[in-house]
């Protein structure tokens, strides 16, 4: 164990494979540098033999990952409590709520165009333009969200606390990048899945037991090999797109805490497909309600997912508050 | 030697590292691996074991070989011109007391026995519903066949029996050159009477029909739903069709309203409305002007059925033939592009797993206000049982029919009201009607391709 004191007067202790992050202290909240052992004079007698390897080998240098760079912020002096970091995912509801509003639209409005596109048969490259329209402006609209939770995954790595990435500033270029980051994690691996798992839901008959659990083992891992994608990402920035076993890594990191956040994921995820079904048929009787509900489906889809990357962030940070006492 | 100490220096290293930490003896270590590999391959099977269980389901289920005994017994039956009292009739009253013609070849004759027929065959289908008052007073609705034919004048059926309001008028009226709709010296039908006619279809590959798993039908209603935005059968124009669901679960497949799920039931129909023969699986109609009629007893047998059902799956397919002469054969071939370029291929679907050349997806579709007609070709009272509630078929849908065999069908439509196919596609109204727009809009020559690919699609 490590030994050493916090500005507040407390002294902390933490174990010695966090020397040289981040942590915030948990008397007063305030973020404090772990010491090195060897650097620093902290109790050497009880870490010599764990770190007779490290003194040949710096800490940081352990893991053949670039360590993530942690950032100190001083003038954070309150501890905050469970509730606080969840409402901090929370934040910026205009935002998401503009945000939601605008990919409502952006969705009745491909909706309403798609068909068209199909049933004017004979003619249909007049109908190629509006749809190229619709899907580059979709895009940097849905990347505003992704640069949102790319935010929120940011703080959550940083060890909490507000998104400091500038996802407020208008810049489309930036989130088209998101976008397309996103978008690679997803074809790269659980494309796939979900295709398969469409193409199994249209041949399958009406939903058995056993139809339903083969869905399920489509959807589950195609959801959380996006996640864990997009994670790796972020901690790579060297990378285009996470290799499988980038990604297994990362899930050996998560342990046993993956399978209930894989089900709460993919228990959300149906519930949001299954809302924003309902909302799209809604739009075909009843356009304003069903613009309403894909409103909803799309703000709560976000704040869901602030959440997900968040916990997912904060379990495999390189800097976290686990392991301080 | 240089980096032989090295070496050494490295793997002394190492030592002292594996001393500070002290790992315990344990003399299971190597079983506790064999476990995790148990329970890994343990969770691996169970992962894999739903999806193996459907092949294995999907494998298993196919249609059973036709028994060419039991079909040849069925050919004498479908043949056989019956008469009241039959001999072939067991116990019964043998034909009637009424009936639409005395054999089923007498309807589904054209391309040979099993085909379809001409208009002057059209079964009269009638639905009354009951307006308020006579709801109130308990009035169920009601819904039949209004027979052409009778074994006496006391039996004979007109529509005056329908509703008192409809003159006593005996059947088969209007079957001139050109379809007309049933209507009374120029007055429209009484309220709450619908009545309307259908053709007879062909019943080549009907086994095939059969033989398709629910799953593949209902394949077809979620992709056009994906297709089209999620857009409801409801829908006015896209071509978003559903599969008629009966309140077992099962899909309705047979008739032009999809009503029937199993050939063999529709037999079993099919022979106690055309020819008043009763069996197990449908009691034959009561004359709607005798309904004290009392029958003597069962006409036909289970097996009898069995053979008549075994007969039509014995039939062979319907063929799509390559014409001889090169000509027609590249405007065939380019007629098929733009039969799915037009849009005709969103209802008529090539294949339905594994049945190819079929053209249907066997779903309903709305086909618009000018071809609405009620009644579902069985003596069942409108609330019958058999659909899911609420999801009986509605005056305006069809089931997309299979176009194989169209080369000699004619006349075409439900009621036969199409002389020709230039007349038919014309006539797609609702969620087809995009398509026969797209399809009027085509030059002539083109027309003319669509047309001869369809002349193509002949009967065996
Ligand atoms: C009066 C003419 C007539 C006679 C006789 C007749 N049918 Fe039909 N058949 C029809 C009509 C009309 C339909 C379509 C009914 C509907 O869909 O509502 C039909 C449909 C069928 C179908 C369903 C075909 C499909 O693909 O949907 C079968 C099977 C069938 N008939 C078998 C028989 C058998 C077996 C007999 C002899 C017992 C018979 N029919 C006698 C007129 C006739
Ligand atoms: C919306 C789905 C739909 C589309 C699109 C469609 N059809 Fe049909 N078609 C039907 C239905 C349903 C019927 C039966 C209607 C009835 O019986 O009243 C039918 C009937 C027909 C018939 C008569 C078949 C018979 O046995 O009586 C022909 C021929 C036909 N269609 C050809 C075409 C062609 C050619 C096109 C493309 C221009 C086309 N259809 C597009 C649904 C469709």
């Amino acid at each position: 164990m490590i030994r050493f004191d916090c500005q507040c007067g407390k002294t902390l202790k933490a174990s010695p494979d966090l020397a040289g992050t981040v942590c915030s202290c948990p008397a007063c909240g305030a973020y404090v540098a772990v010491p090195h052992p060897l650097s620093d004079d902290g109790d050497l007698r009880e870490t010599a033999g764990a770190y007779a390897l490290a003194a040949e080998q710096p800490v940081a240098c352990v893991s053949d990952e670039p360590a993530f760079v942690p950032v100190s912020n001083p003038r954070a002096p309150f501890k905050r409590s469970a509730l606080e970091v969840w409402w901090e995912s929370q934040q910026n509801l205009t935002f998401v709520g503009g945000l939601s509003g605008i990919l409502a639209v952006l969705t009745a409005l491909g909706i309403a165009l798609y068909p068209r596109l199909l049933q004017s048969g004979i003619d249909w490259p007049s109908g190629l333009f509006p749809a190229l329209v619709w899907m580059g402006i979709t895009a940097v609209v849905a990347g505003f969200g992704c640069k949102f939770l790319d935010a929120a995954l940011d703080s959550a790595l940083r060890g909490g606390g507000p998104e400091q990435s500038p996802f407020l500033e208008f810049d489309p270029g930036s989130a088209l990048a998101s976008f397309t980051k996103w978008a690679l994690c997803f074809v790269a691996g659980p494309a796939f899945l979900v295709y398969e798992a469409i193409r199994f839901w249209i041949r399958c008959g009406d939903l058995s037991v056993v139809n339903a659990t083969i869905l399920l083992e489509l959807t589950v891992p195609a959801i959380g090999y996006w996640l864990v994608g997009v994670l790796v990402l972020t901690q790579r920035p060297d990378l285009v797109v996470p290799s499988p076993w980038q990604v297994a890594r990362c899930l050996r990191t998560l342990g046993v805490r993956a399978v209930p956040a894989g089900a709460a994921v993919t228990a959300a995820g149906f519930i949001h497909v299954w809302l924003a079904i309902n909302a799209i048929i809604l739009l075909h009787t009843s356009w304003l309600t069903g613009l309403l509900l894909l409103w909803v489906c799309w703000f709560s889809t976000w704040h869901c997912g602030a959440i997900a990357v968040r916990t997912l962030g904060s379990w495999t940070a390189p800097t976290s508050r686990l392991g301080l006492s | 030697m240089n980096r032989q100490g090295s070496r050494a220096a490295l793997s002394h290293g190492k030592k002292q590292s594996e001393v500070g930490t002290t790992i315990p003896f344990n003399p299971y270590a190597g079983n506790f691996m064999f476990q995790r590999r148990l329970i890994l391959v343990a969770l691996a099977s169970l992962m894999a074991s739903p999806a193996a269980y459907r092949c294995y389901d999907r494998l298993m289920t196919k249609a059973p070989p036709v028994d060419a005994a039991m079909a040849q017994e069925g050919k004498v039956l479908f043949d056989h011109e019956w008469t009241p009292n039959d001999p072939l009739a067991g116990g019964g009253d043998g034909l009637g007391p009424v009936f639409n013609a005395n054999s089923c070849v007498a309807c589904h004759r054209q391309g040979g026995g099993g085909g379809g027929g001409p208009r002057e065959n059209n079964v009269h289908v009638f639905t009354v519903r009951p307006n308020v008052s006579e709801m109130a007073a308990g009035g169920k609705a009601r819904q039949g066949v209004v027979h052409t034919q009778a074994v006496g004048p006391t039996f004979q059926e007109s529509f005056g029996h329908v509703h008192p309001e409809m003159p006593i008028h005996v059947l088969p009226i209007s079957v001139g050159p050109v379809f007309q709709p049933i209507t009374f010296s120029g007055n429209s039908l009484p309220r709450g009477v619908d009545l309307s006619q259908r053709n007879t279809p062909a019943l080549f590959g009907a086994g095939l029909i059969d033989a398709i798993p629910d799953s593949d039908i209902i394949a077809n209603e979620r992709a056009q739903r994906l297709k089209w935005g999620l857009a409801t059968s409801q829908s006015k124009d896209l071509p978003v069709g559903r599969a008629l669901r009966m309140a077992d679960g099962r899909i309705g497949r047979f008739g032009w309203k999809a009503q029937t799920v199993r050939l063999a039931d529709f037999v079993r129909a099919a022979c106690a409305n055309e020819l008043g023969l009763g069996n197990p699986g449908q009691a034959q109609p009561q004359p709607l002007g005798f309904p004290s009629y009392q029958p003597r007893g069962l006409d036909l047998t289970d097996a009898q059925c069995d053979q008549l059902t075994q007969f039509i799956v014995s039939l062979p397919r319907p063929v799509e033939r390559t014409p001889l002469d090169a000509d027609l054969h590249r405007k065939a071939r380019a007629g098929k592009s733009l039969f799915a370029r037009i849009g005709c291929t969103h209802c008529h679907v090539a294949d339905v797993g594994n049945v190819r050349g079929m053209y249907s997806d066997l779903l309903l579709h709305d086909m618009g206000q000018e071809t609405e007609a009620g009644g579902n070709y069985t003596d069942q009272p409108l609330e019958e049982p058999a659909f899911k509630p609420g999801s009986g078929p509605f005056p305006a849908e069809w089931r997309t029919p299979p176009l194989w065999g169209v080369a000699r069908s004619a006349p075409y439509m439900h009621d036969g009201r199409a002389v020709n196919l230039e007349h038919a596609i014309s006539m797609h109204g609702g969620q087809g009607a995009k398509s026969a727009h797209n399809y009027a809009s085509l030059p002539v020559d083109e027309q003319a391709q669509v047309i001869a690919f369809l002349m193509t699609l002949d009967t065996p």
